[in-house]
């Protein structure tokens, strides 16, 4: 049992603020959230501090392009074949790599680790935790989705191999094409087991969602017409132009995942991507959370980059939010995480100070009951 | 009439060792010409009323490609590398930026007001550097000649099965290039209409006109650019210097400047593995002159306050965290007599923010260059973050 004095708790949920508290962990369950000092277990002094829930990334590519190894270690994307939804992340996972221990020193418990972005259907992403040495210690939920890029780089990519699909038009048949074959696939008595087949089936049966990366308007528009046809669960990513449609994917009840913003060198097709454009997200009340895509920015960044939402105008808890309870729910974990509530998971983050300032700093992470970071 | 702009009160951190508060800081035609505890404001005068604020002389990054890789384009807009020569010192920077691309707004947006801009580090010898206000008004042409060891050009040139496909080919091809020099200066010596117009930009070199700029990450690659400019006696900045913590006691004591970031990326190169945040400590301990750099567009050029406040957190005192921003990077530039601080007689580069931008929520509401305000923050919509 673990018994944390807690400054202040900010639960992100109600009520949001939370001060003088003990925080019960036992079994890497948060059990109780009490005023009085129990009598036994290991105790924290966490008195002077902030604490809230870890931080969740819902796309990276962790453990599949190693930090510091260089390109000949990159397996995060498999660049033969446009259609390879039955890769699966977890097969290429490294769970030593030191991305994940800056993960674990930046707050970040779960991670979402995704197979790509060349291939159309790239392959299903697992949720990963800081916590453990292999991969399979450390998987929380696979498949947790089914990458789909409908999105400029996905077509750049086979048009400069001179293959097919090299537009728009292209993606859209190749995708119509194996969400018909998968159908009939699925209608057949007799069949041999068809693993691209497969993958797509627990789309289209809503086992899993489709996680969409798109840029433009129109791309965004073509991936809710897929939800509507197909009957399925979709998560938009990128979807930079996502501003300009916010009325459409709150009725739809589409969320999605932005970022990130540590970033320059945009193409055109990226030419909205700036934090600000994700105010309009935020006054419509969509669900949406934050990324680093690590590797493209560092994972570790996650809450500094968290930030930028503060300064266009967001306020601090709705913020935190972004990296805690909205990717939860965005993952379908929320009930086991993303909050500072009794029956959840113990992932906690420890700030030596006041959320957004210069002073503080992440100096203890519990995932799980475990110190994955203690630096006090 | 002669143009008067007056920032009136604030907190002033003018980086010449005083913090003043409520003083006015008078300008005319683009220049400090006092700073003065009172005054009567003329008529006609235009304020910037800054009480409750923070003052800042412009930001300063000494690295970027601001306009050379443009914002929102693709390849049309990507002049970065002439990598089809490893040796091209004649291309010159300022002929490839679009100055009205977005990336200078969002650096004036976001208080940096003096950018140096270089090529990129696919070639051993890229071109020349140009160090210009953000606004296009360009303050020393070439300031320095861009070079390159480590991955990138061994990348670039075994990709196109050219030397160089190593370091010992980087080395070589640097070396050779300042020889080529020298064997040029030395003809030009017996035949003044000789002329080389490829090696005439390295010929400043040896004249200590500018400083070669040199790329390198790895210890051993900072450590060959020194081996190599100590043997033709030329003066050399380590741009990135990712690695320096490992050599901070050399660097000091032969007194090399280095251009330290971009920090906030990923280590997606094996000769990143060993970067740190702490190095900015371990420079100012050790007494190296050193600035922040984001390499724009490599991260947004807003990203050198977060690189600062970084290093902050891990031991960096703040003084120093500002000077690597402002002063120290003037004085690396050779153009702290007009940029850098905020003194009687230099440039009017004024940055006002509603926070100290150590501080993760700042933002900029003036900036001013030249003694114009060229940004002032009304809406979410002015923001290039």
């Amino acid at each position: 049992m673990i018994v944390i004095k807690a400054g202040k708790i900010l639960t992100m949920r109600d009520p949001m603020v939370m001060e003088g508290k003990y925080i019960i962990v036992e079994d890497g369950i948060i059990t109780d959230i009490s005023s009085a000092k129990p009598t036994m277990g290991e105790f924290v002094d966490a008195s002077k501090m902030v604490v809230l829930p870890s931080f969740i990334d819902p796309a990276t590519a962790l453990g599949l392009a190693e930090e510091g190894a260089g390109f000949d270690y990159y397996d995060a994307d498999e660049r033969t074949n446009p259609s390879l939804p039955q890769l699966r992340s977890i097969d290429a996972f490294y769970p030593k790599d030191q991305g994940i221990k800056d993960a674990a020193r930046g707050g970040v418990s779960y991670f979402v680790s995704s197979p790509g972005d060349s291939a159309v259907f790239s392959g299903l992403e697992g949720v990963f935790s800081v916590r453990g040495n292999t991969a399979d210690e450390m998987i929380r939920k696979f498949p947790f989705a089914l990458k789909l890029n409908m999105n400029y780089s996905a077509r750049i990519r086979w048009r400069s191999e001179g293959k097919f699909p090299s537009t728009k038009m292209g993606i859209l048949a190749l995708i119509r094409e194996k969400f018909e074959k998968a159908k009939s696939y699925s209608k057949k008595k007799e069949k041999e087991k068809d693993l691209e087949m497969e993958s797509i089936l627990k789309v289209l049966n809503r086992e899993i969602p489709l996680k969409v990366a798109v840029n433009t308007r129109d791309e965004i528009e073509k991936a809710l017409e897929l939800k509507r046809d197909y009957n399925i669960d979709i998560i938009l990513q990128e979807a930079e132009d996502s501003f300009m449609l916010a009325d459409q994917i709150k009725k739809e009840d589409v969320p999605i995942i932005v970022g990130p913003y540590f970033m320059a060198g945009r193409m055109y097709h990226q030419r909205h991507h700036y934090a600000k454009y994700a105010f309009d997200l935020y006054e419509k009340g969509i669900l949406f959370s934050l990324t680093t895509n690590h590797p493209q920015i560092p994972v570790n960044y996650l809450y500094h980059q968290s930030v930028l939402l503060v300064k266009i105008g967001i306020p601090e808890i709705d913020a935190i939010k972004t990296i805690t309870i909205n990717p939860a729910a965005i993952l379908g974990m929320d009930s086991e995480t993303g909050t500072v509530e009794k029956g959840k998971k113990a992932n906690l983050v420890f700030l030596s100070d006041e959320i957004y300032t210069l002073k503080s700093e992440i100096v203890g992470h519990l995932v799980e009951g475990e110190w994955v970071w203690k630096n006090f | 009439m002669e143009e008067l702009l007056i920032i009136k009160g604030g907190k002033i951190f003018t980086m010449e060792g005083s913090l003043l508060t409520g003083e006015y800081i008078v300008i005319k035609n683009g220049k400090i010409v006092d700073i003065t505890g009172s005054m009567e404001i003329p008529k006609g005068a235009q304020v910037i009323d800054a009480e409750g604020k923070y003052v800042y002389p412009g930001f300063i990054d000494i690295h970027t490609h601001t306009g050379l890789w443009e914002e929102g384009v693709n390849i049309e807009g990507s002049d970065g590398n002439e990598m089809v020569d490893p040796v091209t010192p004649h291309v010159r920077a300022v002929d490839g930026i679009n100055f009205h691309d977005d990336g200078f707004k969002e650096a004036i947006s976001s208080g940096l007001t003096t950018l140096n801009i270089m090529p990129g580090s696919g070639n051993v010898i890229g071109g020349q550097g140009v160090a210009t206000k953000s606004t296009g008004d360009i303050l020393l042409n070439p300031s320095g000649i861009k070079m390159a060891l480590g991955e990138n050009p061994k990348r670039v040139y075994s990709a196109q099965k050219k030397t160089p496909s190593t370091r010992l080919g980087n080395a070589f091809i640097m070396r050779k290039a300042l020889q080529d020099t020298l064997n040029y200066i030395q003809k030009k010596k017996k035949d003044k209409h000789h002329f080389d117009f490829k090696l005439e930009p390295l010929v400043g070199l040896f004249e200590g006109k500018y400083p070669a700029k040199i790329h390198s990450h790895r210890e051993d690659d900072i450590l060959t650019a020194l081996r190599i400019m100590k043997e033709y006696g030329i003066r050399f900045t380590v741009e990135h210097s990712t690695e320096g913590h490992l050599i901070a006691d050399i660097l000091a004591k032969e007194g090399i400047p280095c251009a330290l970031g971009p920090v906030l990326t990923t280590r997606v190169k094996q000769e990143l593995k060993f970067r740190t945040p702490e190095t900015a400590r371990i420079y100012e301990e050790k007494g190296v002159l050193f600035a922040f750099t984001t390499d724009f567009p490599v991260i947004p050029h807003y990203g050198i306050f977060y690189s600062a406040q970084m290093a902050v957190r891990q031991g960096l005192s703040t003084d120093m965290a500002l000077k690597a921003m402002t002063i120290n990077s003037a004085k690396i530039l050779g153009l702290d007599d007009r940029i850098g601080s905020i003194k009687k007689g230099k440039d009017a580069d004024i940055v006002i923010t509603d926070r100290e931008v150590l501080d993760p929520k700042f933002k900029v509401l003036f900036t001013v260059v030249n003694g114009k305000v060229v940004y002032e923050h009304k809406s979410r919509e002015d923001l290039y973050i």
